[in-house]
């Protein structure tokens, strides 16, 4: 296990670890869309407000790259803004905002395959400046320690990056977003077992890079 | 022998989204074969060491941004949908007051005919397809056109106009029409720049606001050549290859929201052909920035190279980790500086 990797993870933390801000609460959610939806800004504020996060973070590891995340989040918002009118509640909105965010990052990174803007950033490559410390320096066990714990999350996170579009969809809404394997199939609209080969897929993948990059999972 | 399937349903069991009798069998099956234990743990650890990446809030900016996006604004009228009809309307609008303030023709017709025809084909080729269409027609087709679709529509819009002129309101109104026809991507770059150094006559807030969102729309979706085509009274443009340099300036230039796809950054024009900016930034950063300013591209000819003068150090503070400081810019161009008088040689006497 890389320095700095907690043990055994569990799911169960993983909604509480993302809700930075805001607990999930799918009906508050939909009385805010209601509101909203007729007009009310500061409902949508408060939707804007309970979501940034977790929306932002998803961007972050899909694109790799925090200036990127940020305009993509922005457009994200806008985009949900003009289309709550036609939003069915059907689905949560959660759901419903995680598809928009995969939909623009989609776009994105086709947009990057065909114009090169930014340099792909390689395994072990300088963290992004405006990266949080790896472990916050009262928990941290030493600087070393701390170091470390930063060097390993980079290698991590340029293998994410690195991942093929598809896979790293699936990943990044299961380890990182912790949703369920049911909500990942209809944020991407594939059946289960699609779900399940793209994050074994995933997996496998970074599991090679980070052996590659003298890190033994 | 692991097969592609049952490496699935390790993954799966990682995630505890399998089914309860083919977990257990699964589990049952691990403790029993090493080489299955040990894909089962690499699996886990590669899942965990994803799920330990730390997380980041929401950089504040992001609210600020759509909270200036969102913001109702007077005048947006290009925002309401039928972007194109809207700009042919506002076109004929703006023509019809520019004719009717008995200024010179639009120079447009003229500055087609001096154009190298070289140089309008690789202009046409850059452009889309319908700013294409109409680069290749000839000027004079192009004017009849353009002109009768300003008087049938000023026709239509004269009432209003008419009613207007010279009200209050008019003067309020003129330069959101005026900017529009200036962002309309169907007026050549030449009489957009003077349509909008009349919006800047009329109101000079009104035409920064414009100069930023011809910047956003256009860096969004085109070239940088484009880009600063189109974003007319641009001083001077500091263009820089790397990306993420250029996110770096945009973000210690505080530079707004609306040019989020820029990579080459626009230094509006402002009062005395002069900007200043207020840069924040690490030492580093500030360092850096004399390098960029180097790169300075005057988007017209000048007397003088531009100067730059970085004065007053405005505030230091300890961020995270690092110093932040914040000082003034200002960027002259356009003006030679003023020369000093030689000295006199000393007389010699002989």
């Amino acid at each position: 296990m890389p320095p700095g990797v907690q043990g055994p993870y569990n799911p169960r933390n993983l909604r509480e670890r993302n809700s930075s801000k805001e607990p999930a609460d799918p009906a508050r959610d939909a009385e805010l869309v209601a509101r909203a939806r007729d007009g009310d800004r500061a409902a949508f504020d408060e939707l804007v407000l309970r979501h940034e996060d977790r929306v932002f973070n998803m961007a972050l590891r899909m694109l790799g790259n925090a200036d990127d995340a940020l305009d993509l989040a922005q457009e994200v918002f806008l985009s949900a803004y003009r289309a709550l009118k036609g939003f069915e509640s059907k689905a949560l909105f959660s759901t419903w905002l995680y598809r928009v965010t995969v939909n623009h990052c989609r776009d994105e990174m086709r947009r990057r395959a065909t114009v090169k803007h930014t340099r792909p950033r390689p395994l072990g490559a300088g963290r992004d400046a405006d990266d949080p410390p790896a472990d916050p320096p009262a928990r941290a066990a030493s600087p070393f320690a701390a170091a470390a714990a930063r060097e390993s999350h980079e290698i991590v996170a340029a293998a994410v990056a690195a991942l093929p579009d598809d896979a790293k969809e699936a990943l990044v809404l299961r380890d990182v977003e912790g949703l369920p394997y049911e909500e990942i199939a209809e944020i991407l609209d594939v059946p289960l077992g699609t779900v399940r080969s793209r994050i074994h897929r995933a997996r496998s993948l970074v599991r090679e890079r980070l052996r590659e990059a003298g890190v033994t999972p | 022998m692991i097969d592609d399937k049952l490496r699935e349903e390790l993954s799966a069991l990682v995630d505890g989204a399998l089914p309860g009798e083919r977990a257990e069998e699964l589990r049952r099956r691990i403790r029993e074969d090493r080489d299955l234990a040990r894909e089962y743990a690499e699996l886990e650890r590669a899942a965990s060491a994803v799920r330990a990446l730390p997380r980041r809030g929401a950089p504040p900016e992001l609210r600020a941004r759509l909270d200036a996006a969102l913001r109702p604004r007077r005048g947006r009228i290009l925002r309401l949908g039928a972007l194109a009809a809207a700009a042919t309307v506002l076109l004929a609008a703006g023509l019809a007051l520019y004719l009717g303030r008995g200024g010179p023709p639009p120079r447009h017709f003229e500055a087609k005919d001096e154009e190298p025809a070289m140089g309008r084909e690789k202009k046409a080729l850059d452009q889309p397809a319908a700013q294409a269409e109409a680069a290749a027609h000839a000027p004079e087709e192009k004017e009849v056109n353009v002109l009768k679709d300003a008087r049938n529509e000023a026709a239509k819009e004269g009432a209003k106009l008419g009613q207007s002129r010279g009200t209050p309101a008019k003067k309020q109104e003129e330069p959101d029409l005026l900017a529009a026809v200036a962002r309309s991507r169907k007026v050549p770059a030449a009489d957009r720049k003077a349509y909008l150094r009349q919006v800047a006559a009329l109101d000079p807030g009104k035409a920064r606001e414009h100069v930023r969102a011809v910047v956003g729309d256009e860096v969004g979706a085109r070239s940088r050549e484009q880009a600063r085509d189109a974003a007319m009274p641009v001083l001077a443009t500091i263009r820089l290859e790397d990306r993420e340099e250029a996110n770096l300036l945009r973000k210690i230039l505080g530079s707004p929201a609306a040019a989020n796809q820029a990579t080459a950054l626009a230094v509006e024009k402002a009062k005395d052909d002069a900007v200043t900016a207020e840069v924040t930034g690490t030492d580093d950063e500030l360092s850096r920035l004399g390098r960029w300013l180097a790169l300075l591209d005057v988007s017209r000819p000048a007397p003088a190279p531009p100067r730059v003068t970085v004065f007053g150090e405005a505030k230091r503070e300890a961020g995270a980790g690092k110093e932040i400081r914040t000082a003034l810019v200002r960027i002259t161009i356009g003006k030679a500086p003023p020369q000093e008088p030689e000295p006199a040689p000393p007389k010699e006497d002989r």
